[in-house]
């Protein structure tokens, strides 16, 4: 809990990517106009299969198979490589990754880029199942960060099943209710997560206290 | 120590006639230019949305990005008195602003930094969601708003500005006040050491909820003058974008400092209403906030702050004969919140 104070702000980063947030979201909406859908060709392809009743389009099959294998690369390069080593032990204490020679400011560009390339596919794998609308891309926001809260913004494994049961419950509740549910079930849920377990459901207790 | 009393006293007079005479000023350019007059209201609503906002930035040193969800408690709640009863409609909308702040701060108590900074966001992208969507806020077609009479007078667009001006010198009075007060040291300590405030009995709790809860009521009075402002009160009005833009503000003009309120407002209004091609503002305005927070993480407010302390101390070090003011006795602390507050705990 340690702040600095004067010239650094400990949430600089973040209040400088609301920044970005803002000039690229601008940008898109000047040059792909708000509200004109655009319609992305579907890597899986167009077919779709039998199952149990159920016609299942290969795009979805796809979009789960590509999720897998990006979470379990993820997994690997975090678990198995040096860079990933670094980061994870830049993430749980920073102070002591600088004192042991860890090149902290170039982990932290690796983080950021990996991160916005993880998060470029993610939104190809949604939209190229629904239209995409440069004006509606940022409400994809309140359900992923749910969803990351939920499991814990440090457990890929956690992250995986909160967004499984927060997708079929979501859909579950929308196909029921008359208004956005999905955005007040992620709030509600959020809300009550922070309280109860401010750090995911599936933090061991011996760290949930830590 | 009389002195130093003389200063105190000289400088509050001298804030409350420069208080006075920007608002008479700016009624005066109003009158004579109403699109002046409405651009010095929008910068004032803005200032005030982002002083109460600094508390939470500035001083206590989290990120709140849903100041337009509180914006919105204080018009939608407001709204229905607005125009039988103006007085109590901002009583209300300040009081629903502060509500909602507090709602919007309550799980400060728990999580800090990136995770309520996250919270934030999504109660601010759901607020601007279902304020869009459920049809009793009225959509996003909106409402017309006309603000009643008070005390007799009817508030055309030049009164409108005195009254935004007048309302933003008070709250950077109130922000004054507080600066120096156990509430406002208190808000201070934790922004630099919450472990070290909590050690000096300040609680925590109570200091994060009270921080979110008065920035919600500044917000909530700000939301109401802008929607008398516009005459029209709807859900796009207060979007996640304004909330951004709000943050912007404080960070761009300078956290901490009362200023950096009305100068990051000012310069906001300027992008808005000046800038060629409309759409290319929130460009501006992001690509700007990112300069600033690589190049000048205190904002631009506290560099005009410290060539008005400079110019200050030039002029009065013939007058005292020293250019600083002499160091404290040994034995009393420094004007740090830390020490005051440790001091303030100290003594009871």
């Amino acid at each position: 809990m340690e702040r600095g104070d004067g010239e650094g702000h400990a949430l600089v980063p973040l209040i400088g990517s609301f920044g970005l947030f803002l000039a690229v979201r601008a940008l898109t909406v000047v040059w792909w106009s708000a509200h004109e859908p655009y319609t992305l060709p579907n890597v899986f392809g167009s077919g779709q299969f039998e199952l149990g009743g159920q016609q299942i389009p290969y795009s979805y099959l796809g979009s789960l198979g590509a999720t897998i294998a990006v979470g379990v690369i993820v997994a690997a390069l975090m678990r198995f490589t040096k860079v990933g080593l670094q980061i994870r032990a830049m993430v749980d204490n920073r102070a002591a990754a600088e004192l042991s020679g860890l090149p902290t400011r170039r982990l932290e560009n690796i983080t950021w880029f990996a991160g916005t390339a993880i998060a470029a596919v993610a939104a190809y794998l949604y939209f190229q199942n629904s239209s995409l609308i440069a004006g509606n891309v940022d409400l994809i926001l309140i359900p992923s960060f749910a969803i990351a809260a939920v499991g814990g913004f440090e457990n890929l494994g956690a992250i995986g099943i909160a967004s499984l049961i927060f997708g079929l419950a979501s859909n579950l509740i929308d196909r029921y209710a008359n208004f956005p549910a999905q955005d007040v079930v992620s709030l509600a849920v959020l809300v009550v997560l922070l309280f109860v377990m401010p750090r995911g459901i599936l933090v061991q207790r011996s760290d949930r206290y830590s | 120590m009389g002195g130093q009393r003389v200063r105190a006293v000289a400088r509050g007079g001298g804030a409350l006639v420069a208080g006075v005479l920007l608002v008479v000023l700016c009624t005066l350019e109003a009158g004579h230019q109403p699109f002046v007059g409405t651009l010095i209201a929008t910068t004032a609503i803005y200032a005030i949305a982002a002083t109460g906002l600094d508390f939470v930035v500035g001083w206590i040193q989290e990120i709140s990005v849903a100041q337009a969800t509180t914006m919105a408690a204080g018009a939608f709640a407001g709204y229905p008195l607005i125009t039988s009863h103006p007085l109590l409609a901002f009583l209300i909308a300040a009081v629903s602003g502060m509500a909602v702040g507090a709602f919007v701060g309550l799980p400060a108590v728990r999580v800090h930094g990136f995770a309520l900074a996250t919270y934030t966001l999504v109660i601010a992208l759901a607020a601007s969601t279902l304020l869009g969507d459920v049809g009793a806020f009225g959509g996003t077609y909106g409402r017309v708003v006309v603000m009643g009479t008070i005390f007799g007078q009817n508030f055309d667009p030049t009164a409108l500005t005195a009254l935004s001006v007048a309302v933003m010198v008070v709250g950077i009075f109130v922000y004054y006040l507080l600066k120096r007060s156990i509430v406002g040291l208190s808000w201070r300590a934790i922004g630099q050491n919450p472990r070290m405030a909590g050690s000096l009995a300040v609680n925590l709790p109570g200091s994060y909820l009270l921080a979110f809860a008065t920035a919600g009521l500044f917000g909530g009075v700000a939301g109401m003058l802008y929607a008398v402002l516009s005459n029209y009160l709807a859900a796009d009005a207060f979007s996640f974008d304004l909330s951004i833009n709000i943050l912007a503000i404080v960070i761009i003009g300078g956290r901490g400092h009362p200023l950096g309120a009305v100068v990051g407002s000012a310069l906001l209004t300027i992008i808005d209403y000046y800038l060629p091609a409309a759409a290319y503002a929130p460009v501006i305005l992001g690509g700007l906030l990112v300069v600033v927070v690589w190049l000048a993480p205190r904002g631009v407010a506290v560099y005009l702050g410290l060539a008005w302390s400079f110019l200050v101390k030039r002029v009065t070090a013939g007058r005292y004969g020293h250019a600083t003011p002499p160091d404290p006795p040994a034995g009393t602390t420094s004007g740090d919140p830390i020490s005051i507050a440790r001091r303030a705990g100290a003594g009871g």
